[in-house]
């Protein structure tokens, strides 16, 4: 049995998404024009830093606007997830548990090059 | 920090042209922090779908995000003319401004 390495948990009141957590892989690569391109493979997600200080402020955005798009403009956070790969592990009216597994050998080691990044209680308006 | 050797692009010019762009669902527009969403049109899932601007703390986009989305949603004559007049900068040419 693999370990995740992600997991998001979402939180619901009256059935509209409160607040989000995540442990979540991140890549980041500094380009040519001096800022940081970030990458978050597992919610197909690219921003952009204006420092290696400022990644994780790009990352939480990031997160927040996907699940913000999803609730409005998609099909829900859970849904949409599922479509990226990830398992539900639980879901309830008022919370929800998903992870993301890989279980391909070269994949897992290619997820040991990321920083590990954890978001702790993102609101979502 | 940016590179000195490359310009920025307001933000207020990158979503102006974003939301005139008949790809985006019309109003979908929000922003979270610092960081512009943008939702296009289709039934494919989300994450192929929200298109992610980010400025800085000066209210610039950097180079390379400005041009690559100026590339995938059709303004990037827009954007080289933007650069020649707001910013006396030529794609390729050697500027007498430069150090």
């Amino acid at each position: 049995m693999n370990l995740p390495e992600a997991t998001i948990e979402t939180h619901r009141n009256g059935g509209k998404l409160s607040s989000i957590s995540a442990i979540m892989p991140v890549w980041m690569k500094k380009e040519e024009d001096g800022h940081t391109k970030v990458i978050i493979p597992l919610l197909g997600l690219t921003t952009w830093a204006a420092s290696e200080n400022d990644v994780e402020a790009a990352a939480s955005e990031a997160i927040q606007s996907f699940c913000m798009a999803a609730e409005k403009h998609g099909l829900g956070v859970d849904e949409e997830l599922k479509a990226l790969g990830w398992d539900a592990e639980e879901t309830s009216p008022k919370h929800g548990l998903l992870s993301h597994t890989t279980s391909d050998e070269l994949l897992q080691q290619v997820m040991q090059t990321a920083d590990q990044f954890a978001f702790s209680q993102l609101a979502i308006c | 920090m940016s590179d000195i050797n490359y310009p920025t692009v307001d933000i207020m010019f990158i979503k102006e042209q974003l939301e005139s762009c008949p790809k985006f669902i019309s109003g979908s527009y929000f922003k979270v922090g610092s960081t512009h969403n943008f939702v296009k049109i289709g039934k494919q899932p989300l994450f192929k779908r929200l298109v992610i601007v980010r400025e800085d703390h000066e209210r610039q986009v950097n180079y390379l995000q400005s041009v690559g989305i100026a590339a995938n949603y059709g303004f990037l004559t827009e954007l080289m003319q933007w650069l020649e007049v707001n910013r006396s900068w030529i794609d390729g040419a050697y500027s007498a401004n430069r150090p």
